[in-house]
């Protein structure tokens, strides 16, 4: 019993990340209509904030990533972006695969192509005693951190004056600008929300491995994509629901999959949302499309 | 207030309007009629900005609309009811009209509400949840709380039975008593004609026939336009 | 002779020719300089292969796949097992099965051995992947590509792991590159321009007019995600044999965007794009290279060492790309379109040839059956309206009816229910006596019915004459019939000079008219047309009424006409149906419709009615 409780909550730690990580990319998506790429740089960048930091207080060095995630995305929209924004879905992937591949190299060049440790707070090693449970803190952290952030943007998007732009410029993008919505103001601050929660998501997995390199945004980019895909474009919601199964999922299968198995995990948590894509095309929560396009 | 010089508008590949000229006065209520196609449509959006004209210009209060985004446009006082209404069905319909009032002040929001009591009742729930003429009305409100300089109607009498058009003109009737600057696009003629202090008759990409109230409504051309021959 | 070809043989000679001319240049500039200037070069060439690949898949489709590279791979692993010497394969795979261990083919065959396997791995993985949606397609073949790539580096009793293989016998050398490329340039240019090529092309073009021309989305994607598969096995197992050494890293990410991003500045829809892409590139990458390694470049300018400028170069160039010049060096354009080249060839083009009966788009199944095309008690409502209400409808064979009413009445979705892209809530759709609800659109174009949108939606990126000829094709005409038959529609609709000009230059009028030249390609025996006569003017309109007569007439089809211009209704439709919120008010002759007061005041309103029987 209290090995299967051990094990759940890993694997919600795993999908409360996953969960961040798909909000991120959910954000922008349902704001812009385009699959950022680049989702996984803006994880990574603020990453390295950790390691380039490493002697100033961890409070300090948090601070400074989260900064680092909202600059690039900023910046990143306003650069590479905009220029685009009219472009067909495809033109804004393969942009955003262009800033992701630069921003990857750049800190290759600057710092190092290899991995690279980083320090972390002993006290985030240690584990903590919940009822007749021995709970990692790195754990609790990531919980109370999904539970706080995600409540953090309920509270954004349903009670605060920018939410409801998004949330109406969202639903339909034209009618809000006829309504004074400003469209640049609006994806703004998505992408600014958005590297935000992809800083929050470096410092966990900094914290985790306690190493930083320049492709660790890779696997957690595409983990975003396919929890945004299986929960069904578009929703916040469901990018949570989908991250939470992804998360979950890939946990269980470490823990309980067969050894020869293992290594094959990622493997197969990558194989599965195909299958579920073939027989619902839109998604877990995503609405059965009805209408013709005409 | 509003003036139209040689407006032209293409949609995929298709030119829609010939060349268009068109004015607006303040406090006048125009109304705009036509078979669909005729592009009423594609001129309104180019009025707010949605569309870019190919040719022609458009200015609001002396001021050259060209290149303005939409936005920029709505703040400069061009308040649009779109075709279909087009309501944000997953917010409710109190955010509905806060989304519009953008701080316009609480006496604003008051007035329409008055106007518009079932708003009121309805205000915490979904607006998709709304029957056709409450959406209606909810997408006249929040025109109006955005304090137009212009008001500007595509089709409000769509998918309306009869006597939720009744209550929707009244509103618009209440407004012109009150000197509001409107134009009107419908399809049905008899109506906008009968309601206008002036309409135009927009038929093929261009104006057909214009005039006021009593004028039209003996023009041949009206029937003509929509209904091919002249019987 | 234009009129009754896709392209000029010279134009189409030039675009052959001058990729061709480029590999050979490109090899024999590699020949001659040191012998690792020449690696570099054979790299190239294997790096061209690929990029074939991805221009025959993405290129084509308008979709784009990353997991191409994870076909590469395939290629490589395969290609690398199968000649590895014995003993060194026992070595590093130990749990290799011994058949292939003990395997020591040829550069050639092992090649062709990994083509193959890819071709089959890109058909298993392609039949699940094709089979999402378009935007999900791009992540599903990522998810691919980190699948393959978790799958190589961990199944280390066969792969050989993450430190991938060695002592890979090095057999290619930049001939050999050189031909491979060439044999890749003209597969490409063969699918490109085959039926199956265009088919694809259509549905990259608009996927909507594409469906209602017969073309089957999934199962034409996946033809070309196998033949692409095919070219990738190809390019991955020259590569290791150019190199010697490979690793799960060969071909994963950086090696993805390299690809795409030679792809991308070359111009995805032409082959001719994806060579000056690859050759650009690749050299913008080795004078980088240079640079990051400290050599002086301008005069004493250097900026000492520092790795990774390249990488990043080629992500800014692939950025500036996408920004400014997303359409690529070439535009999209083969060799034999660029516009000096076309403006040369087209001052030489004699006179179209007239048609002759032979090509003449025969009905489908002309023989036998004749029964009509018919909706009985259609209903159909979304987003909380009900928009059709129990409709009835019956277009008999050779007829033309016009459907009219105002706006928001249902007749477009009328016509959506009718040509399939929407499906009745409840009612029937009856095509020949035969139950045809629920059918697809392509279905129904294959058995007779076509039609087409408000929109032109123009295949704006093919030209006139293809554009039309696809229409035939998608119904599975052979692509010399399709020809034919489409330059035959284009002089019946006046556009016969136009054949090779891009559609989606042309004016307005004719891109309506286009539209209405791709449905009547199909041959089909019921048209259903969506305000055709939309932005035509009064000449215009009366050529259009003109060549639809002609079509009923010399085709035996009949003719169901959504429109709002009452003239053409009138001139052209025997009978008339009026639908207004759904429903059918009255059915009749256009002098008796027109007159109807009930029709008269669903447009214009009550005081308008009395006065129509004046």
């Amino acid at each position: 019993m209290t090995e299967a409780a051990q094990s759940l909550i890993d694997a919600l730690a795993l999908g409360g990340l996953y969960a961040l990580i798909a909000v991120g990319v959910a954000l922008i998506y349902t704001v812009m209509g385009m699959m950022n790429f680049a989702q996984g740089e803006f994880i990574m960048l603020p990453a390295y904030t950790l390691y380039v930091l490493a002697g100033l207080p961890f409070a300090v060095a948090i601070g400074a990533a989260l900064v680092t995630g909202i600059a690039i995305a900023v910046l990143a929209e306003r650069v590479a972006f905009r220029p685009v924004r009219n472009a067909d879905l495809s033109a804004q992937l393969v942009t955003s695969l262009a800033v992701a591949t630069i921003l990857q190299n750049v800190v290759s060049a600057s710092v190092d192509a290899r991995a690279q440790s980083v320090a972390t707070p002993a006290l985030l090693s240690e584990s903590s005693q919940v009822g007749s449970l021995s709970v990692p803190n790195l754990e609790i952290l990531t919980l109370a951190l999904t539970v706080i952030v995600l409540g953090g943007l309920g509270w954004l998007l349903y009670r605060t004056r920018i939410g409801l732009e998004m949330r109406a410029a969202a639903e339909n993008f034209e009618m809000a600008r006829l309504l004074g919505v400003r469209a640049n103001r609006v994806i703004a601050i998505a992408f600014a929300i958005s590297g935000a929660l992809a800083a929050a998501v470096g410092v966990l997995i900094v914290m985790q491995t306690g190493q930083v390199s320049p492709t660790m945004g890779l696997t957690p980019v595409l983990v975003g994509f396919i929890a945004v895909v299986i929960g069904g474009f578009g929703r916040i919601s469901g990018a949570v629901v989908g991250g939470l199964v992804l998360g979950v999922l890939s946990s269980l299968l470490g823990t309980y999959l067969p050894d020869g198995l293992v290594p094959f995990r990622d493997a197969i948590v990558f194989s599965l949302p195909v299958a579920i894509l073939i027989v619902r095309p839109q998604g877990l929560l995503g609405a059965a499309t009805g209408e013709a396009r005409i | 207030m509003l003036d139209l010089r040689g407006l032209k508008v293409a949609y995929g590949g298709v030119e829609i309007l010939h060349g268009v000229d068109m004015s607006l006065g303040e406090g006048e209520v125009v109304g705009m009629v036509g078979p669909n196609g005729a592009g009423k449509s594609s001129l309104l959006r180019a009025i707010c900005g949605l569309t870019r004209p190919s040719a022609g210009e458009i200015s609001f209060e002396g001021r050259l609309l060209h290149g303005l985004a939409p936005e920029e446009i709505a703040r400069l006082g061009i308040s649009l009811v779109p075709e279909g209404r087009q309501i944000f069905g997953t917010l409710t319909v109190a955010e509905n009209l806060r989304l519009a009032a953008n701080g316009n002040g609480s006496e604003a929001m008051e007035s329409v509400l008055e106007r518009l009591p079932i708003l009121g009742e309805r205000a915490g729930q979904r607006a998709d949840r709304l029957s056709g003429g409450e959406q209606q009305q909810l997408a006249v409100a929040r025109a109006l709380l955005r304090k137009p300089r212009l008001l500007i109607l595509d089709e409000p009498s769509l998918g309306l039975a009869p006597k939720t058009i009744d209550v929707v003109y009244g509103l618009l009737e209440e407004l012109r008593t009150e000197g509001a600057t409107m134009l009107l696009v419908e399809q049905n003629a008899a109506r906008t004609i009968d309601f206008c202090q002036r309409s135009l008759v927009l038929a093929g990409g261009q104006v057909r026939a214009s005039g006021g109230r009593e004028e039209l409504q003996r023009d041949p051309a009206v029937l003509r336009a929509y209904m091919g021959r002249q019987l | 002779m234009n009129g009754r070809r896709l392209r000029s043989p010279a134009s189409a000679a030039i675009s052959l020719v001058v990729p061709l001319v480029l590999v050979a240049l490109t090899a024999v500039v590699g020949a001659s300089g040191t012998p690792s200037f020449e690696g570099t070069v054979t790299l190239i060439l294997c790096n061209l292969v690929i990029v074939l690949g991805l221009q025959v898949f993405i290129g084509n489709s308008g979709v784009y796949s990353f997991g191409q590279l994870g076909l590469a791979a395939g290629g490589g692993y395969v290609a690398a097992l199968l000649t590895i010497p014995a003993a060194f394969t026992a070595l590093q795979a130990p749990d290799l099965p011994k058949l292939i261990a003990d395997a020591q083919l040829g550069p050639v065959p092992s090649t062709l051995i990994a083509a193959a396997a890819c071709g089959l791995l890109a058909l298993v993985v392609g039949w699940p992947l094709m089979r999402t949606s378009t935007l999900a397609i791009p992540i599903s073949t990522f998810a691919f590509l980190i699948v393959v790539y978790n799958v190589l580096a961990n199944w280390d009793p066969v792969t050989g792991g993450s430190s991938g293989l060695i002592s890979i016998p090095r057999t290619t050398d930049v001939t050999s590159a050189g031909l491979w490329a060439g044999a890749a340039v003209v597969v490409a240019l063969a699918f490109k321009w085959s039926a199956s090529g265009y088919r694809l092309q259509a549905t990259r073009e608009d996927e909507v007019a594409a469906r209602s021309i017969g073309i089957g989305l999934m199962r034409e994607r996946l033809l070309a995600f196998t033949i692409s598969g095919m070219l990738c096995g190809v390019g991955g197992a020259l590569a290791v044999h150019q190199s010697g050494v490979l690793s799960p890293t060969t071909f994963y990410f950086a090696a993805s965007v390299t690809t795409i991003t030679m792809l991308v500045v070359g111009g995805a829809r032409s082959v001719f794009g994806a060579v000056i892409g690859t050759v650009a590139v690749a050299t913008v990458n080795e004078l980088l290279r240079n640079v990051e390694e400290g050599a002086h470049v301008l005069g004493p300018f250097s900026l000492g060492e520092t790795p990774g400028l390249a990488a990043i170069g080629l992500g800014l160039i692939l950025l500036v790309t996408m920004i400014a010049l997303p359409e690529g060096l070439s535009r999209g354009r083969e060799a034999g379109e660029l516009e000096p080249i076309r403006r040369r060839l087209r001052l030489r083009a004699p006179a179209t040839s007239p048609a002759t009966a032979a090509d003449q788009p025969r009905p489908r199944s002309a023989r036998g059956s004749s029964g009509g095309l018919r909706a009985e008690g259609v209903s159909l409502a979304f987003s909380g309206l009900q928009v059709l209400r129990g409709v009835d409808l019956e277009l008999p064979p050779g007829e033309a009816l016009g459907l009219i009413g105002p706006n928001g009445a249902g007749k477009t979705t009328l016509v959506n229910v009718l040509s399939g892209f929407q499906t009745p809530d409840s009612g029937s759709v009856l095509l020949d006596g035969v139950d045809a609800t629920g059918w697809s659109p392509a279905r129904l174009a294959r058995a007779g019915l076509g039609r087409t949108f408000q929109a032109a939606l123009p295949f704006a990126g093919l030209t006139v004459i293809e554009s039309v000829a696809v229409g035939a094709m998608g119904v599975g005409v052979g692509r010399r019939r399709a020809v034919g038959a489409a330059a035959d529609v284009l002089e019946r609709l006046g556009l016969g000079e136009q054949a090779q000009s891009p559609a989606g230059l042309q004016p307005p009028g004719n891109q309506r008219l286009l539209g209405i030249a791709r449905a009547l390609a199909t041959g089909p025996r019921h048209l259903l047309l969506d305000e055709p006569a939309a932005g035509l003017n009064d000449e215009e309109r009366r050529e259009l009424v003109a060549i639809l007569r002609g079509v009923i007439e010399d085709f035996g089809c009949a003719i169901l006409l959504i429109e709002h211009d009452m003239n053409v209704v009138m001139d052209l439709c025997s009978r008339v149906q009026v639908l207004d919120d759904g429903e059918t008010v009255v059915v009749g002759s256009p002098e008796e419709v027109q007159a109807h007061p009930a029709v008269v005041e669903a447009y214009l309103g009550t005081s308008y009615a009395a006065g129509a029987h004046a």
